[in-house]
C-alpha cells in the first residue's frame, strides 16, 4: 500500500489538487469571495503595474506623436495637393466665366450687324512687336477672304491681310501699315486712321479748321470701302496743331484693347453695323443709324 | 527545492503574471494572449515529477485566478491537468527539442483553453463565449511559438538558482 502511494504519489497529488480545484470551482460559481491570496498577488504587482503602465503610455505617447507627426505631414502634402486642385480648377472656372462673358458680348454685338459674320478666335500673334499682326481661327474654308474687316464688341480690330484654308492673318489698326477712313463722331471732322511704329494710332489728314478735341470717339467713315459706317475705333487722347499748315494729327487710343483681345468677328463685304440699341451701350453709342 | 529556486520561482511567475496583466494586453490588444503560466507549468511537468512541482502547478493557476476573472479555481484546475498531462507525456515521450517543445506547449495551451472553454460554457452558457475559439487558437501558437525561448530562460535561470551539485 505504501508502496503504491509512493509510486503513484505524483499522480495521487493531482488528483487531490484537482478535487480542491473543483472544490473551489464550485463554491466562487455560486458566490465570489475576495481572497486574501489575491488580495496580497494584485498589492505586489500594483506598483510594477503600474509602472509598466506609465512607461507604456509614455511610449505610446511618443509613438502616438510621432504617428501624428507623420499623419500632419501627409495631411498637410494631401491639402496642399487639394488646395492646388481647387486652385486649378476656380481658375477654370474663372476662365470659362470670363469666356462665356466675352462671347455673349460678342453674340450680342453680333447682333446688330446686317450681314454675314464670321466669329474667330485668336490664335496667334506677331513674332516682332513692331508688326501688328494677330492670326485667327477662321481662313478661306469658313469664308474669310482678305480685306475682310475685322472688328471686336469694343470697336474696329484691323482687316485681314492674308488667308489660308483654315486661318488668317489680321492687320492691326495699330500697325503702321495700317489706314482706316475715320470721322470724329461730335464734328464730323474726316481723317485718316494710321498706325505707328510703337503700336499706337493717330488720326491723319483732318483739316486744320476743323474741331477735334481731347476726349472725341472717332468712327469709322465708311468711304474706303472696308469697314462699315460708324464704327467706333478710339477715342482722341492728344491734339497736335502746329503754327503752321494746313492739317492738324490727332493721337487716337483705340477703343478695342487689341493687346488683349481673344475673339473678333471678322464681316463679309456689305455688311452693315445697324447701331447698337441696348441701354446697357447707349453711353457708348459710337454714332447713329442715320451717319 | 531550494530558496534560490524558490525565489526564481516567485520571480517569474509574477514577472508572467505582470507580463500577462500589462505589457501583452496592450500589445495585441485583446486579440489573443501569451500564455507565460502554462509555459512554466510545462516546463515543470516536462522536467520536475514531484509531488512539489504539482503543488507548483496547482499554486500557478490559482494566483492567476486571484487576479483572472470571476471563478476561483478555474486556472488552478486547469494548471493541474496540464501539468498532470504533460507529466504522463514525457514519461514516454522525447521531449527535449524545440520543436517538441512547441508542439508540447501547443496541447497544453489547447488542453487548458478547451478545459476553461468547457467549464465557462458550463458556468455562463455557450452563447457567452463568442469569439472564444479565435482568441484561444491565437493564444494557442503565440503561447507555442514562444515557448522555446522560455525553456531556455528558465534553464539558464534554474542552473544559476541551482546549488553547486545538484
Amino acid at each position: 500500500m505504501w508502496e503504491y502511494l509512493q509510486r503513484n504519489r505524483v499522480g495521487l497529488a493531482a488528483a487531490v489538487l484537482l478535487t480542491v480545484s473543483l472544490l473551489l470551482l464550485t463554491s466562487s460559481v455560486r458566490k465570489y469571495r475576495n481572497d486574501p491570496v489575491g488580495y496580497l498577488v494584485l498589492e505586489a504587482l500594483r506598483p510594477l503595474q503600474g509602472a509598466v503602465a506609465a512607461g507604456w503610455a509614455s511610449v505610446r505617447t511618443v509613438w502616438q506623436s510621432y504617428i501624428d507627426l507623420v499623419g500632419v505631414r501627409e495631411e498637410n502634402l494631401r491639402l496642399r495637393q487639394r488646395l492646388a486642385e481647387l486652385e486649378h480648377q476656380t481658375l477654370r472656372i474663372a476662365e470659362i466665366l470670363e469666356t462665356d462673358r466675352r462671347l455673349a458680348e460678342l453674340l450680342k454685338f453680333r447682333t446688330q450687324f446686317l450681314g454675314e459674320l464670321q466669329a474667330a478666335m485668336i490664335i496667334g500673334r506677331d513674332a516682332f512687336p513692331a508688326f501688328g499682326t494677330v492670326i485667327i481661327s477662321k481662313g478661306e474654308a469658313d469664308g474669310v477672304r482678305k480685306g475682310m474687316p475685322v472688328v471686336s464688341a469694343q470697336g474696329v480690330v484691323g482687316r485681314i491681310l492674308a488667308t489660308s484654308r483654315h486661318s488668317a492673318r489680321v492687320l492691326l489698326i495699330t500697325d503702321h501699315n495700317s489706314g482706316v477712313d475715320a470721322l470724329v463722331q461730335r464734328t464730323r471732322a474726316r481723317g485718316i486712321v494710321v498706325g505707328t511704329v510703337d503700336g499706337r494710332c493717330t488720326m491723319k489728314y483732318v483739316r486744320r479748321e476743323d474741331a477735334v478735341a481731347v476726349g472725341d470717339r472717332v468712327i469709322t467713315s465708311g468711304l474706303d470701302g472696308i469697314f462699315p459706317k460708324g464704327l467706333l475705333i478710339g477715342e482722341v487722347t492728344q491734339v497736335t496743331r502746329g503754327t503752321r499748315g494746313l492739317l492738324q494729327i490727332a493721337e487716337v487710343r483705340p477703343a478695342a484693347a487689341l493687346d488683349q483681345l481673344e475673339e473678333v468677328l471678322v464681316l463679309s463685304p456689305g455688311t452693315q453695323w445697324r447701331g447698337d440699341t441696348s441701354e446697357s451701350r447707349e453711353d457708348e453709342k459710337p454714332a447713329s443709324p442715320g451717319l | 527545492m531550494s530558496v534560490r529556486q524558490a525565489s526564481l520561482f516567485v520571480v517569474y511567475v509574477l514577472g508572467a503574471l505582470l507580463v500577462q496583466t500589462t505589457i501583452v494586453p496592450l500589445l495585441t490588444r485583446g486579440a489573443f494572449t501569451v500564455d507565460l503560466l502554462t509555459i512554466y507549468v510545462v516546463y515543470l511537468g516536462m522536467r520536475r515529477h514531484t509531488v512539489g512541482a504539482v503543488v507548483v502547478a496547482f499554486f500557478v493557476g490559482y494566483l492567476q485566478d486571484t487576479i483572472s476573472g470571476t471563478l476561483y479555481g478555474l486556472n488552478a484546475f486547469a494548471t493541474t491537468l496540464v501539468y498532470v498531462t504533460v507529466y504522463r507525456i514525457s514519461r514516454h515521450v522525447w521531449v527535449d527539442n524545440a520543436v517538441s517543445q512547441i508542439f508540447v506547449v501547443g496541447l497544453a495551451d489547447t488542453l487548458k483553453h478547451a478545459v476553461t472553454g468547457l467549464v465557462l460554457a458550463m458556468a455562463w452558457g455557450v452563447e457567452r463565449l463568442g469569439g472564444w475559439a479565435a482568441v484561444a487558437s491565437w493564444s494557442v501558437v503565440a503561447t507555442g511559438l514562444l515557448s522555446p525561448l522560455i525553456f531556455a530562460m528558465l534553464q539558464r535561470a534554474e542552473e544559476v538558482a541551482s546549488p553547486e551539485g545538484d
